[in-house]
């Protein structure tokens, strides 16, 4: 019984079917359908709200009336999965790389891709700063052998469009140049948090496939080869000191003294 | 599990909400406020600044975790993974409260996240008296649950929403979230009587009280929380405090919100009331 009235409001709500709701409710003043009215506007409202807050960049692009119409598409097609809206809204950017109406904004998956990274950066676990008198305990030659771990708020994203400079003309106060030039390629972006503060850095592709390797495991040593393979020239040491003081790299395994 | 209702320890008077947009003039100013609330899935992240502003808040105020989406009277299983970082949080941060609502927000895996009413059947009682003692245990405390505003009754229904909320602080165990705000939207909404509903409350069984705005759409009132309390609802809190006690009360105020100076004038005037009607009963 509650089972059935439950999914039948639901199935309502999210536009599937409204009919079947109607014999539950109790009309009085108002009709069944004027209060299931009230409801789906706010659901609706609610839903869209979150996705606004996690994405306003994609917003800024598209404009209110644009957003709102393809959220509350979203809002049927992926429908929330969780009591928490925090959670909602990862397949954003899956969703509007097919949207018939985003076709001519081919860079839009990747701005929502971008948003979605900042979000969980931003949400992601604290770590202590690396402990550079450990490492410095390490004999040298063991060093190629060590598996550096990055803070869990780092996210690693290539886009084929000036994805950095699409972020930062669309951030409030923004008072550079507006134009973009779409001729200079991909970026390579890392997205992390130092302390509480969420950033987002344009990195060469060398460094970026450094610590891409680096995240999917691998040792100083295979993660260095690939970084080299990309720029003969890496400055691996430059590099690696700065990802420690950032808070980038947060620690490390695989010495034989552990 | 306790099924005596002492006074919330720690908790006195009026607390605000605690929202993002007042972060900053709360720690410049550090108003006396009872409590400070916040909603427990803000809180559900592993780390950043969420947490580090709810440390920097609880070394100065009593805090009080409220839900909105365990969705207790859902028939969907319940969710372990939000259960268990409800919990991860209630540990780290020891409220002295914890709060969700007496309703259901998904079904079927599909969340619409939204306070959705349910029909007051036996059925729905004893569905929800066994959710509420389960997250009971689970967190191993006691629960508050508050009663939602509406804008629908089921034909279903049989037993009167006053009659459900009390029974199932009764038969679970819980305490009693007194939303007053809703109370009177659910009372215009429906045509009942909101002093009938109140007095049908057991004294002790009540927690906490909320107070927060609604909006007038004409032919129906709408629980925004986007105002001013309204001199209805002031009205019918004095009602409530003077059969139920003096009840720590909270000001909610969750769309357009305004200056932190504003909440805090609410919460003043909810506390000269507690303080009148202590007098009174003196």
């Amino acid at each position: 019984m509650l089972h059935d009235l439950q999914s039948a409001f639901a199935g309502a709500l999210l536009g599937a079917d409204g009919s079947a709701a109607g014999p539950a409710i109790r009309a009085g003043a108002l009709t069944a359908a004027r209060r299931l009215e009230i409801y789906r506007y706010n659901v609706l409202a609610n839903l869209r709200g979150a996705l606004a807050d996690i994405y306003p960049v994609v917003q800024a692009i598209v404009g209110e009336a644009f957003f709102r119409h393809a959220a509350e598409q979203f809002i049927r097609v992926c429908p929330s999965r969780s009591g928490d809206l925090n959670q909602f809204g990862q397949d954003w950017a899956a969703f509007l790389a097919t949207y018939p109406h985003a076709r001519d904004l081919p860079y839009l998956a990747d701005v929502a891709k971008l948003e979605w990274a900042w979000h969980e950066s931003f949400h992601a676990a604290d770590h202590a700063s690396f402990d550079l008198a450990r490492l410095s305990s390490v004999a040298p030659e063991q060093h190629g052998r060590l598996r550096f771990q990055l803070h869990s708020s780092v996210r690693l994203l290539s886009s084929g469009f000036p994805l950095f400079h699409i972020w930062e003309v669309n951030q409030p106060g923004y008072g550079g140049a507006m134009e973009l030039d779409w001729t200079t390629g991909g970026d390579h972006l890392l997205i992390h948090r130092q302390g509480v503060e969420v950033s987002i850095h344009r990195l060469e592709p060398a460094a970026w496939k450094f610590l891409r390797a680096l995240s999917a495991g691998a040792e100083l040593e295979q993660a260095a080869e690939q970084a080299l393979e990309a720029d003969a020239e890496f400055d691996l040491q430059g590099f690696l000191l700065q990802s420690v003081q950032c808070d980038v790299i947060v620690n490390f395994t695989g010495s034989s003294n552990e | 599990m306790t099924h005596e209702n002492p006074p919330s320890p720690g908790l006195h008077g009026a607390g605000i909400g605690l929202r993002t947009p007042h972060y900053q003039a709360l720690l410049a100013q550090s108003p006396h406020v009872g409590f400070l609330e916040v909603h427990s899935e803000n809180f559900f992240c592993d780390g950043g600044q969420p947490l580090r502003y709810l440390e920097r808040f609880r070394r100065d105020y009593a805090i009080s975790t409220h839900g909105v989406g365990l969705s207790l009277g859902s028939v969907d299983p319940l969710d372990t993974g939000h259960l268990k970082k409800l919990k991860r949080l209630v540990d780290w941060l020891d409220p002295v409260l914890v709060s969700e609502h007496l309703c259901w927000v998904g079904v079927n895996g599909r969340f619409l996240n939204d306070l959705l009413p349910l029909p007051y059947t036996q059925e729905s009682l004893d569905h929800v008296v066994t959710r509420v003692q389960q997250v009971q245990e689970y967190l191993g405390r006691q629960i508050l649950v508050e009663n939602v505003s509406s804008y629908l009754e089921f034909a279903d229904s049989t037993i009167p929403e006053w009659e459900f909320v009390r029974e199932v602080a009764q038969r679970a165990g819980c305490r009693i979230l007194l939303d007053v705000n809703n109370i009177h939207v659910n009372a215009v909404n429906h045509g009942f009587d909101a002093l009938a509903y109140i007095d049908a409350i057991v004294p002790g069984s009540v927690g906490e009280i909320h107070l927060a705005g609604f909006q007038d759409a004409g032919d129906i009132l709408i629980d925004t929380h986007g105002s001013a309390v309204s001199d209805a609802v002031w009205k019918l809190y004095a009602h409530a405090v003077r059969r139920l006690g003096p009840v720590p009360t909270l000001i909610e105020w969750d769309t357009d919100i305004p200056a932190l100076d504003v909440l805090l004038g609410e919460a003043d005037k909810a506390n000269r009331l507690l303080a009148t009607e202590a007098a009174l009963a003196a």
